[in-house]
């Protein structure tokens, strides 16, 4: 018998450079809401992460459907680095999100720096014909998959 | 004015050495569903991302609460490497978790195969008081924060619902 249960997921969370361009970015392009932006103190951040020197500002967001978003940029150590992660990658992470018109959202996503990372793959499978999915790369490297269903809609929200 | 929108979020997604292990820890310890295993080919790979040479293993696994996570075991190319990322550098990623009790959590995560950072956080802050959380690492560099709420619950699933 499990001592704990899980209840429900918080948020994804990724480490930005800059956390003012990054929200405002998922604001104007996803058309993701900015909840709170907040200052996360070193020493909260140490104790979580081991990260010392690290004071924090971060942001939380909802995306349309009300799933949360968290974006944190770090204002140290000195030695921090950048993730230069190809989806092969242990510990490469991404979001994939629905999308009404999937070649809009990539012409409109090239606008903000966002860039398909190679090409747009159209399924032919049974139940699965006209469905539409690319990856893009944001400017902190963070992944995002666009997914265009059919008229059937997503099949797991039917499980 | 967008020419488009975003309907739904369809799911987060990592990248995994082990997905049976991983599978295995999201359902037998975290108490996740999983839907689906499937398989992706090659050609659907390097469509998407440009990577050559990778067949793949998918695992689809519904958290309580109903958000959906990917697993992708990528099984090539042979200059696939672990990130190692640390949570202060710019891309890296993680999924955080409320609990009903981090104590309980902490007391198998280790034998689960989930090792802590470093400690749990108490924060005292005015409404915050009671909520605590804690970063851990998976045995596939997957960074999970587990956080148990106070009373007051998750304080931005009570804001205004709509976008």
């Amino acid at each position: 018998m499990a001592k704990f249960k899980v209840t429900e997921t918080t948020h994804m969370s990724w480490t930005v450079a800059d956390v003012d361009k990054a929200l405002a970015r998922f604001r104007d392009l996803w058309g993701f809401k900015v909840l709170a932006q907040i200052d996360g103190p070193a020493d909260v951040c140490e104790v979580l992460t081991k990260v010392k020197d690290a004071p924090l500002k971060i942001g939380h967001m909802r995306t349309p459907d009300g799933h949360y978003v968290e974006l944190i940029q770090y204002l140290g150590p000195r030695d921090k680095g950048r993730v230069r992660c190809r989806p092969c990658d242990t510990g490469a992470a991404h979001i994939a999100l629905g999308v009404d018109d999937l070649d809009a959202a990539v012409a409109e996503a090239k606008t903000f720096g966002v860039e398909l990372m190679n090409g747009v793959m159209e399924l032919y499978d049974p139940g699965l014909e006209g469905v539409k999915a690319c990856y893009l790369k944001d400017p902190d490297g963070i992944m995002i998959e666009l997914i265009q269903w059919n008229r059937n809609g997503n099949p797991f929200h039917a499980m | 004015m967008a020419g488009f929108r975003i309907v739904d979020t369809v799911h987060s997604a990592f990248t995994v050495a082990d997905l049976d292990k991983t599978l295995a820890l999201f359902r037998d310890f975290l108490g996740c569903e999983v839907l689906v295993q499937d398989k992706g080919t090659p050609d659907v790979v390097e469509t998407l991302t440009g990577i050559r040479g990778a067949p793949c293993k998918l695992g689809f696994v519904r958290i309580p609460g109903g958000h959906m996570i990917e697993f992708i075991e990528y099984e090539g190319p042979n200059d696939r490497r672990d990130l190692k990322a640390r949570p202060c550098d710019t891309g890296a990623a993680h999924i955080a978790l409320a609990v009903d009790n981090l104590d309980g959590a902490l007391a198998g995560a280790r034998k689960a195969g989930l090792t802590l950072y470093n400690k749990v956080v108490d924060i005292e802050d005015e409404g915050m008081k009671g909520v605590r959380s804690a970063y851990f690492k998976a045995a596939d560099g997957l960074t999970v924060e587990l956080i148990q709420w106070n009373a007051g619950g998750d304080p931005f699933k009570k804001m205004p619902k709509k976008n």
